[in-house]
C-alpha cells in the first residue's frame, strides 16, 4: 500500500520520503482523509527549479489519486460490503420498519 | 490492610488521543445524510443493568429528521446490527431538530441487558430528509480500538470509524452504563484559574471502593505558571500528599497530560478524599473538565463514573463545608496506584461503589 511513493525517480522521492511511513500507517488504519491532507501539505524543498516543481506537483497529483485508488479497492473488497452483509442489512432495515 | 505492590497503573484512566485543549465537534464519519442511513456503537454490557433511557448529542444538523433510537442484537458473522431489538421495549422514536442539542430518549418500557451481551446501540433514520446530521464526538479520545466498534452506515462511503461518541445508555433509577470510548458528556473546557481567582483549587472529590496505595496523579493542564496538586482526606482540610509543579518545561502553550509522583505513596482505606490542583502563581493554568446533560450520566462517564465529581475551594481548607461539588462535572484528574490491598488482615473494604475497568 505505497500510493504511488516509491514509483518516483530517485531525487523526486525525496521530499516525500519523510511523510511516507506516516503516509501509508495512516492509509492502513483506513484514516485516507488525513493521509491526503498529509500528502497536499507536502511542498518542494527551497531553490528548486521550475522544472523540478512542476514534476513535483505531477507526483504530487498522481500519489494522491493513488490514495483515492487504493481506497476505492479497500471499500469495493469491504467484507462489509459483501452480498451477505449488504443482504443483513436490508433485512435489518427491514426489521426496524416493522418494530 | 495489606498492600501488595503492584506496577502503577492509573484510575481512571485518561482518554487516549489527547490533543491540547478539549474538543468535542460534529462528527462527519459519524453523520446522517440519508434515508437508510444509521450510526451504531457495538459492545458488550460490562454489568447486568436494567436499560430504561439513551443519550446522544448532536454536534450539528442543517436539516433534522425523524429517528429511531434502538438497541439491538449483534450478527456473529458480520458484526452488524441484525434490526432485531433485544427486547420489544428497546426501540424508541425521536425528532432530531437542530445541532448543539442534547437527546435523551426514554424507551416505552424498561429492560435488562446481562453482564457480557453483546449489543447495537442504533440510531437509525426513519423520516424525512436529513441533511447532515452530525453526532458529537469527543476528539481526544477517538484514538479507537478494535472492539467495541462504531459502525456509520452512509449507503455509498463509510463504516466502521474510530470515534468516541457522546452517547450514553441509562440505568432505570437514575444511573447509566460505562462502556470504553463513549463519552455521555455534552460540553468540555479548559478551565482557567490562578492564585488570586475564586476558587484557586479545581479538582475531584472521589471515593474508593476498596483501599488502594496512591503513589501519584495524572492531570490534564495547560501549565502556564505553577501548580501544586493535592490529595486530601475525606475531611477536606488533611492534606495526605501534596506534589508542587513547576511551569511546564520546556514551555509548552498547548495543554497536555501530566503524570507526577508524590514523595511518598499514601495508602487509602475505601472511603471518600478529595483530589485537586491548586493555581499557586500569577498566571493562569488550565484544567480540563467535562459537563454532563444531567447528574445521573455522571455514572457513565470513563472518568471514573459516579465515584469522581467536579470539588472547588479556596486555600486552604478547613473541612468539607469548604469544598463546592458540582455534581454534573468531572475534572480530567486522576490516581496512579502502586499497591492494591490483598485482603489479608481485613478490615478496609468497603461495598462496591462501581465497575473498574479500563476505557
Amino acid at each position: 500500500m505505497n500510493a504511488g511513493f516509491t514509483g518516483l525517480p530517485e531525487w523526486l522521492q525525496v521530499p516525500f520520503v519523510p511523510f511516507q511511513e506516516n503516509v501509508i500507517l495512516l492509509l492502513d488504519g483506513g484514516n485516507d482523509n488525513l493521509a491526503r491532507r498529509v500528502v497536499t501539505a507536502i511542498y518542494p524543498p527551497t531553490g528548486w527549479t521550475a522544472e523540478q516543481i512542476t514534476a513535483f506537483d505531477e507526483a504530487k497529483a498522481e500519489i494522491l489519486a493513488g490514495i483515492d485508488d487504493l481506497m476505492a479497492d479497500a471499500e469495493a473488497n469491504d467484507p462489509l460490503r459483501s452480498p451477505e452483509a449488504i443482504a443483513l442489512i436490508e433485512d435489518a432495515a427491514e426489521r426496524r420498519s416493522a418494530s | 490492610m495489606s498492600f501488595v505492590t503492584v506496577p502503577n497503573f492509573n484510575h481512571p484512566l485518561p482518554p487516549n488521543g489527547i490533543n491540547s485543549v478539549p474538543t468535542l465537534a460534529g462528527s462527519s464519519p459519524a453523520d446522517i445524510n440519508g434515508s437508510g442511513q444509521w450510526v451504531a456503537y457495538v459492545g458488550e454490557m460490562p454489568i447486568t443493568a436494567t436499560i430504561d433511557r439513551l443519550f446522544f448529542r448532536i454536534g450539528s444538523a442543517t436539516t433534522g429528521c425523524g429517528a429511531l433510537a434502538r438497541i439491538e442484537t449483534v450478527d456473529t458473522a458480520t458484526g452488524l446490527p441484525t434490526g432485531t431489538l433485544v427486547h420489544a421495549n428497546a426501540s424508541q422514536s425521536v425528532t432530531i431538530t437542530s445541532g448543539g442539542a442534547d437527546y435523551t430518549v426514554t424507551f416505552p418500557g424498561t429492560f435488562s441487558i446481562v453482564k457480557g451481551a453483546r449489543f447495537a446501540i442504533v440510531v437509525a433514520h426513519n423520516s424525512g430528509s436529513p441533511v447532515a446530521i452530525r453526532f458529537s464526538e469527543f476528539s481526544d479520545d477517538n484514538s479507537g480500538c478494535g472492539f467495541p466498534y462504531m459502525l456509520d452506515y452512509d449507503v455509498s462511503a463509510g463504516f466502521r470509524n474510530q470515534i468516541a461518541l457522546n452517547w450514553g445508555l441509562g440505568v432505570s433509577g437514575g444511573s447509566a452504563v460505562r462502556l470504553p470510548f463513549m463519552w455521555p458528556i455534552n460540553a468540555v473546557s479548559n478551565e482557567t484559574f490562578r492564585a488570586s481567582s475564586t476558587p484557586d483549587t479545581i479538582g475531584n472529590r472521589f471515593t474508593l471502593a476498596a483501599p488502594m496505595r496512591i503513589c501519584g496523579v495524572w492531570a490534564w493542564l495547560d501549565l502556564d505558571d505553577t501548580a501544586t496538586i493535592h490529595l486530601y482526606a475525606a475531611d477536606g482540610a488533611t492534606s495526605l500528599a501534596s506534589v508542587n509543579l513547576t511551569a511546564s518545561l520546556p514551555p509548552n502553550a498547548l495543554a497536555n497530560l501530566n503524570y507526577h509522583l508524590f514523595a511518598s505513596s499514601v495508602e487509602l482505606a475505601a472511603g471518600t478524599y478529595y483530589l485537586a490542583v491548586e493555581a499557586t502563581g500569577s498566571a493562569n493554568i488550565g484544567l480540563a473538565t467535562c459537563t454532563f446533560p444531567d447528574a445521573s450520566w455522571r455514572a457513565g462517564s470513563p472518568l471514573g463514573g459516579a465515584d469522581f465529581v467536579y470539588a472547588t475551594c479556596t486555600q486552604a481548607p478547613t473541612g468539607t463545608g469548604d469544598w463546592t461539588v458540582t455534581d454534573t462535572k468531572q475534572c480530567f484528574l486522576g490516581l496512579i496506584i502502586d499497591g492494591i490491598d490483598d485482603g489479608a488482615g481485613g478490615g478496609g473494604g468497603g461495598g462496591e461503589t462501581s465497575h473498574v475497568f479500563a476505557s
